[in-house]
């Protein structure tokens, strides 16, 4: 029952908050305060898909659900009382699930090191805090949930359709993916997404000083959308010096994300293998999507492992 | 179906707490992954070989009726007797009429025969059965499942397989014997089994519709005695197993040694019918030094309805390598604790819901990462992650979500 109670969770919260995870109202937003940022009419939207936003919720969520993991019926009640909690409650309020204040700083910084790459290498878009920040509905397609998966889509491709913009720009692997694979197979809409790996030109990138590091590649960035030659690219015009993992490009393996809230021992298991494989390559590893970066968080402990996302280096904060 | 997914989480918990089984699979999994992937990225032709068995298996199963028919006939040709068995019970009907009671049986490594439950069948009908495979014998040891298609003992520590060749069949061996003297020590005692055996059991991994023919790839030599010594030879082959000629077989047993890791295969042994010998009056005799009767069962347990779902009908082309279960992350921690009663991880998943039923498939594939590398992996290019996506969606359906 814990499973299905879990996925009910997911999709009601979702389609009452428009996210899977308990989370304040307006805390996608956050990030954007004070940068200025507004709609200019020039036709390309940023699209966050709040991601990086949702990390920090995500995962007090999943040590709730290791804490349970080993007893069905406890875990089932629990998720049972959060669904009925949730239609009169804001349950992020609870103090079982106040968001990391870590990973509340780093989603922020990671996404204002992205805008202002755009911005340097003159890239000009449109930011709509109230459609730039909404979810993709990412984690509902991965685990198969069709129906919420649709229903959400449709809400959030109307949403976009009325900003007028004609081309999308994305900051993380499953929003991507998500945009263009997804919507077209549940809604048949072509759209046209593009990830900021694309756009942002290596003369905007900052040198990282003698940085040696090794490269997580995301599954999806490196198997789906053909970028993991990008990421090194910028990285290489960062002057940073890269050690490859044995398992990289078309081979990366997975940092366990996408099971974490079903079995969070098994995404931690695959973490630890992949966070040791990366500490034995470097002391710094880069990724490039808030789930990697969280689950290898957790994986790397105790190995003297650094992780930074992609953008922190090449803006020059890294 | 929710039950089902709780039961495959909790198989998965307990493979990750089970010390031995950790220990073996992140010492091993690797290393196999490394090994695979360097030699076929020094074998260009192997992939392209690959490629070609992925149009011959397609073929294969778009001919699959007009196939069986075709070896029914071929395999009578050549004096082997065809049986076809529909479901499991039909299987262990067919086999069990076969060897009867009291017989000392062999079997060499069959995943179809592990999944159609052949040797405890025999067992309760009173029959004295052993696997001669070694991975496989441990397993039986054990009392467990294989845990990858190749290699079923992958989980097992060095300390675990003396444990059990001391504990379970008495053999003076100890942890800290070399990997070459408890070899020695089990061949020594299959020794017996294969000389006194009645029957042989097999598998096989290619069955030539055209010449009635079976192919079979193994290192050991096992599958030579089990299919050589005992005057009766069992092979138990699924429907997907069928492919037009024997150059066809022989492409597909090729193609699954590479990508298992071990090529060139030691052995494939090409069977067509039962030994003969025609030196005496220029008559042919039946049963000369090999078997005197071969019996193919050609099995069907899901398949053939399987070939009418239009996603889950690209599983059929597998060739069972493994290499799908190597490169993926969730069977890194779990090997086949992630599976069902006989298969596990993608490929694994995916047999589950054709020989086992949909749900049961839908609810292990809830597991999946979905991160892809099972489709880098597979020489006959199956999409596993969009089919096990789709199963997903089917379990979730099942919700109303």
């Amino acid at each position: 029952m814990r499973y299905t109670e879990l996925a009910r969770l997911m999709s009601e919260l979702t389609l009452s908050t428009g996210y899977p995870v308990p989370a304040p109202r307006g805390f996608a937003s956050q990030w954007s305060r004070g940068l200025g940022l507004e709609r200019r009419g020039t036709g390309r939207l940023l699209f966050t898909g709040a991601l990086y936003q949702l990390v920090p919720y995500i995962e007090p969520l999943v040590d709730l659900l290791r804490a349970l993991e080993r007893s069905d019926e406890s875990a089932a009640l629990a998720l049972g009382l959060a669904r009925t909690a949730s239609k009169v409650l804001d349950l992020s309020a609870l103090p079982l699930l106040r968001p990391d204040r870590a990973l509340l700083g780093w989603s922020t910084g990671v996404l204002r090191s992205i805008v202002s790459l755009l911005a340097r290498s003159g890239v000009e878009f449109d930011y709509m805090p109230e459609v730039s920040d909404m979810y993709s509905g990412a984690l509902l397609r991965d685990m198969g949930m069709k129906r919420t998966f649709k229903a959400h889509a449709e809400r959030v491709l109307k949403a976009i359709e009325s900003t007028g913009a004609s081309e999308i720009i994305t900051v993380d692997p499953h929003t991507t993916e998500t945009l263009a694979a997804g919507y077209r197979e549940a809604l048949g809409v072509e759209l046209r997404v593009r990830s900021y790996l694309e756009l942002v030109s290596t003369s905007a990138v900052k040198g990282a000083g003698n940085l040696e590091v090794t490269v997580h590649d995301s599954c999806i960035y490196a198997r789906r959308l053909g970028l993991s030659g990008r990421v090194r690219e910028l990285l290489g015009a960062a002057k940073a010096s890269i050690r490859e993992p044995p398992r990289s490009g078309a081979w990366t393996y997975c940092c366990g994300g996408p099971v974490e809230a079903l079995l969070p021992s098994l995404a931690q298991g695959i973490a630890r293998t992949r966070a040791r494989e990366l500490a034995s390559t470097a002391s710094m590893a880069v990724t490039a999507c808030p789930i990697c970066y969280v689950n290898l968080r957790r994986g790397s402990e105790g190995l003297g492992l650094r992780l930074v996302d992609l953008a922190e280096v090449i803006a020059g904060g890294g | 179906m929710a039950g089902e997914l709780e039961e495959a989480a909790r198989e998965v918990i307990k493979a990750l707490q089970d010390n031995e089984m950790q220990e073996a699979l992140h010492t091993y999994v690797p290393e196999s992954e490394e090994r695979i992937r360097k030699f076929l990225e020094s074998h260009p032709d192997i992939v392209e070989l690959a490629r070609e068995v992925r149009r011959i298996k397609e073929e294969s199963l778009a001919r699959l009726d007009e196939l069986i028919d075709k070896a029914m006939r071929s395999l009578r040709s050549v004096n082997a007797i065809p049986h076809y068995a529909a479901d499991v019970s039909e299987a262990r009907e067919v086999v069990a009429k076969v060897v009867g009671t009291g017989r000392v049986v062999v079997m060499s490594k069959s995943m179809t025969a592990e999944e159609l439950g052949i040797r405890e069948h025999l067992e309760s009908l009173g029959n004295e059965v052993w696997e001669t495979d070694l991975g496989q014998l441990l397993v039986q040891l054990e009392g467990g499942k294989p845990m990858h298609a190749i290699a079923p003992a992958i989980h097992m520590t060095v300390r675990r397989v003396a444990e059990l060749l001391r504990g379970r069949l008495g053999l003076e061996v100890n942890e800290s014997m070399t990997p070459a003297e408890m070899v020695a020590k089990v061949r020594a005692f299959l020794r017996s089994k294969f000389i006194t055996a009645d029957v042989g059991i097999s598998g096989a991994n290619a069955l030539a519709a055209e010449e009635g023919t079976i192919v079979l790839v193994e290192n050991e030599g096992n599958i030579r005695m089990v299919t050589n010594l005992p005057r009766v030879h069992v092979a138990l082959v699924g429907v997907e197993k069928l492919v037009p000629t024997i150059l066809d077989a022989m492409k597909v047993v090729l193609v699954q040694a590479a990508f298992a890791g071990l090529y060139p295969p030691t052995y494939v042994s090409v069977i067509a019918g039962p030994s003969s010998t025609g030196d005496i009056g220029h008559k042919r005799v039946y049963g000369a030094h090999g078997p005197t009767e071969l019996h193919v069962i050609i099995v069907d347990n899901g398949r053939r309805k399987a070939r009418s779902d239009v996603v889950l009908s690209e599983q059929l082309r597998c060739v069972r390598c493994g290499f799908c279960q190597i490169v993926c992350p969730v069977w890194g921690q779990t090997a086949n604790r992630w599976g069902g009663n006989t298969y596990g991880g993608p490929m694994g998943v995916l047999w589950t819901a054709i020989t086992e039923g949909l749900e049961k498939g839908a609810a292990l594939a809830e597991l999946c990462l979905g991160c892809g590398r099972c489709d880098v992996a597979c020489p006959v290019e199956i999409p596993l992650s969009r089919i096990i996506h789709d199963l997903k969606e089917r379990y979730m359906e099942s919700m109303g979500l």
